[in-house]
């Protein structure tokens, strides 16, 4: 048995509770990105155990084109012209496998090289769109010299203000100092650029949906508590009861429905996370059995198809990519998180009020636009996403036709399987 | 359940290791009357006059010596195939072989490519079901949450005149969304299946698929048969374990490296943290140690799970694919497998 007041105290209390609750898990997974994407390249391009193969292919290489030497003169001193043209051509596709090997046997830093450039090529968008973007303050014009007034440069979306006295910032400067999750780096090899996407896509994607989910969480709790109140007026054992927010189901529904769109939303974000580190640390596998399996005529095939899917899908899918992902934290960094519902205007509104509000007012018009700018997030990542699947995907069926894997184009297999 | 796996691996094991007993006098045999019998019909089109006969039959014999060429590869393959340990030589040193499969308690014994692929599924599809078990105990358990009531029905000192409501300690949301993670997992999980069972018979395709082949491409009008169904045996008697070594075996190894345990008492430990942590969320959630951490374990865990069930079966299938299409179209008859799958199912 306990007061109203006291139940309205245990409540607020309630929602204040969980608000770190994420810290920790943010914190765990963007370091997990970080072991998982390690070095400039992948640890698998510098293992000593398969550096090996680009030998071991080197001498198949040779080995094919001095039998096939021999098979050509077979086929000129028995005068088979089928043997004699076999020969010619597959003569042509060594040559071809050697010279891709001699640029595996370079490393990789073509691929990152290439994938630098591409990538590159879409900073200056996100650059200017960074550098117009509203949520900037002018900059001082001097840079260096004291701040007069605390109206000068600051971040609003990390929340550091300029303070009076202290040393002015200019904009690129407030950009990469005060707040560096929204800098634009540009990329200078395969590891950093991987990183940076999956850090950006758990540190503003995951941390979007983990941001809401609690809140949303809080607020259903809230929503139901008083939902099941029920006030009774039955003295005596005669009377009636009646529930006030017994009409709260729609709102109920619609938050319940804005939860399961925010745990999907971290799967998605998860799911790209490890596709990446996924591609980061298994393709350039691909790369090199591709190189072995190529160096057999019989066995091009495979092997064409590991090198199509390692270019397309280790180099251009994460440079086209890396600016979305960038676009995601600048938006992310300038709007900050969405959750406008409740959590927090309950625990500083009376719940009269604030339910009152959820029901017939601006809350309910807030709580549902920014519902719409955070899975305006994922729209924007999954088009990015769906752009360099495509393109990546278009690719490979271009370069399995080069390199000696003609059925990824001709019978558009990956678009049947899917 | 292994065992039968284990057993129907290493069933056929004499006929890879063993060929020249079982198949390889009666492929020469085949190839040697095959080859005087084109030769007389070369002779007799010469003393007949018939250019046309005596350049098909010149164009056989060179064919039949291909196939006997192609025997030779075969034998050097199998030589290859059975002298490398791909647990320890290969995957080993790329730190793709998980614990699982490595050391004296592995699952299959055998550092043969074909045991270490079935291994690596097998290991695979046990950590999927161990996440799906989890994930059913931990909504289980949600759905025990005890519902509080509490009221005061004594206002102004008359009784039956207050307020009550109930409270649900559960996180608002979550028995929903398990239920749908566990359907998708469950969908999903089938096709794991399936796969290990397709690898379980890798050994008995590569070797049945390739001896039929190799005895009927050395005929004449078996030849295209038998050069297709050379490349289905290649195709899922090596590439297609040789690919499920690399991307399981990276999946399996990270799985884990994530540090949670799934089985015994680290299931216990995470089911009961987990649940006690969602119960509790709302009412002090910050207090139970560790809630961040085992839901960052959680979610990379099931990231991996997630990434095996869906991307990987699908690049894997689709390499495969592509390389049985081209090489029964180089060797014989060309073979679209997963299109006549696709059209039965």
């Amino acid at each position: 048995m306990m007061r109203k007041e006291t139940l309205i105290v245990l409540a607020v209390a309630f929602l204040l509770l969980p608000s770190s609750v994420h810290a920790g898990l943010l914190s765990s997974l963007t370091n997990f990105c970080n072991t998982s994407i390690t070095g400039s390249e992948s640890a698998a391009v510098s293992s000593g155990g398969i550096s090996g193969v680009v030998t071991i292919s080197l001498v198949i290489v040779l080995f094919m084109l001095m039998a096939l030497g021999i098979f050509y003169a077979l086929g000129y001193g028995f005068g088979i012209d089928s043997v004699k043209n076999f020969t010619k051509t597959e003569m042509m596709e060594s040559v071809f496998t050697l010279v891709i090997i001699i640029l595996v046997g370079a490393g990789l830093a073509f691929a990152s090289g290439a994938m630098s450039f591409v990538a590159n090529l879409g900073l200056s968008g996100i650059q200017a769109a960074a550098s117009s973007f509203s949520g900037y303050v002018p900059a001082p014009q001097v840079s260096g010299s004291t701040c007069s007034s605390s109206s000068y440069v600051y971040e609003t979306s990390c929340s550091v203000p300029g303070t009076a006295g202290s040393t002015c910032y200019t904009q690129q400067e407030a950009r990469s100092q005060l707040c560096p999750q929204s800098s634009v780096i540009a990329i200078s090899g395969a590891g950093g650029a991987y990183r940076t996407m999956c850090t950006n896509l758990v540190g503003n994607g995951v941390a979007t949906g983990i941001n809401n989910i609690i809140p949303s969480m809080v607020t259903l709790f809230v929503l139901n508590i008083f939902k099941e109140t029920t006030v009774y007026a039955m003295p005596y054992g005669m009377g009636f009861t009646f529930q006030p927010f017994a009409g709260l189901d729609p709102v109920i529904n619609i938050v319940q429905s804005q939860l399961n769109i925010y745990f999907v939303v971290i799967m998605i974000y998860v799911g790209i996370s490890f596709l990446l580190i996924f591609i980061y640390n298994v393709f350039p596998i691909f790369l090199y059995g591709g190189v072995l399996l190529r160096s057999f005529p019989w066995t091009r095939a495979a092997g064409g198809s590991l090198i199509a899917f390692f270019i397309a899908f280790y180099i251009i899918f994460p440079a086209i990519l890396y600016p979305f992902t960038l676009y995601i934290s600048t938006l992310n960094a300038n709007i900050g998180a969405i959750s406008s519902i409740s959590a927090k205007n309950i625990a500083t509104q009376s719940s009269y009020t604030a339910i009152e509000g959820l029901v017939f007012g601006a809350a309910m018009v807030s709580e549902i636009q920014g519902f719409a700018e955070s899975v305006g997030y994922i729209g924007v990542q999954i088009i990015g996403v769906l752009i360099a699947f495509l393109i990546s995907y278009d690719l490979v069926e271009v370069l399995g036709d080069v390199l000696g894997a003609p059925s990824l184009h001709s019978r558009n297999l990956l678009s049947k399987m899917i | 359940m292994m065992i039968d796996y284990f057993v129907l691996a290493t069933s056929v094991s004499s006929f890879l290791t063993s060929p020249y007993n079982y198949w390889a006098p009666f492929a020469f045999a085949s190839a040697a009357a095959v080859i005087a019998l084109l030769a007389i019909i070369m002779m007799f089109s010469s003393f007949t006059g018939r250019e046309r006969m005596r350049v098909w039959a010149k164009v056989k014999i060179y064919d039949v010596i291909f196939s006997i060429m192609l025997i030779f590869v075969f034998f050097v393959i199998i030589a290859l195939f059975t002298s490398i340990n791909f647990k320890t030589q290969v995957f080993g040193p790329l730190n793709l072989t998980p614990s699982d499969c490595s050391g004296p308690s592995a699952v299959v014994s055998g550092g043969d490519i074909m045991s270490l692929a079935v291994c690596d599924m097998y290991t695979f599809n046990q950590n999927v079901i161990n996440l799906n078990t989890a994930i059913f105990l931990i909504g289980l358990r949600m759905s025990f949450a005890p519902q509080i009531g509490i009221g005061y029905t004594n206002f102004f000192g008359i009784q039956g005149v207050g307020v009550d409501t109930k409270i649900s300690p559960s996180a608002p949301g979550f028995e929903t969304f398990t239920g749908y993670l566990l359907d998708a997992l469950y969908t999903a999980f089938v096709i794991s299946q399936l796969q290990l069972i397709i690898l379980a018979a890798a050994l008995l395709m590569f070797s049945v698929l390739m001896l039929i082949g190799i005895v009927a491409r050395i005929f004449v009008i078996t030849r295209s048969f038998g050069g297709s169904l050379i490349a289905l045996a290649i195709g899922t008697g090596i590439i297609y374990p040789l690919l499920v070594c690399i991307t399981y075996g990276y999946i399996n190894v990270g799985m884990a490296k994530t540090g949670l345990s799934l089985t015994g008492a680290g299931a216990i430990a995470f089911i009961g943290g987990i649940t006690g942590a969602l119960f509790t969320l709302l009412l002090g959630g910050l207090g139970v140690p560790g809630l961040s951490s085992l839901l960052a374990q959680f979610l990379q865990f099931a990231g991996y799970a997630g990434m095996g069930l869906v991307l990987v079966p699908l690049l894997n299938l689709l390499i495969v694919d592509v390389f049985v299409i081209d090489f029964s179209s180089a060797v014989g008859e060309r073979m679209d497998f997963m299109s006549l799958l696709a059209n039965m199912i």
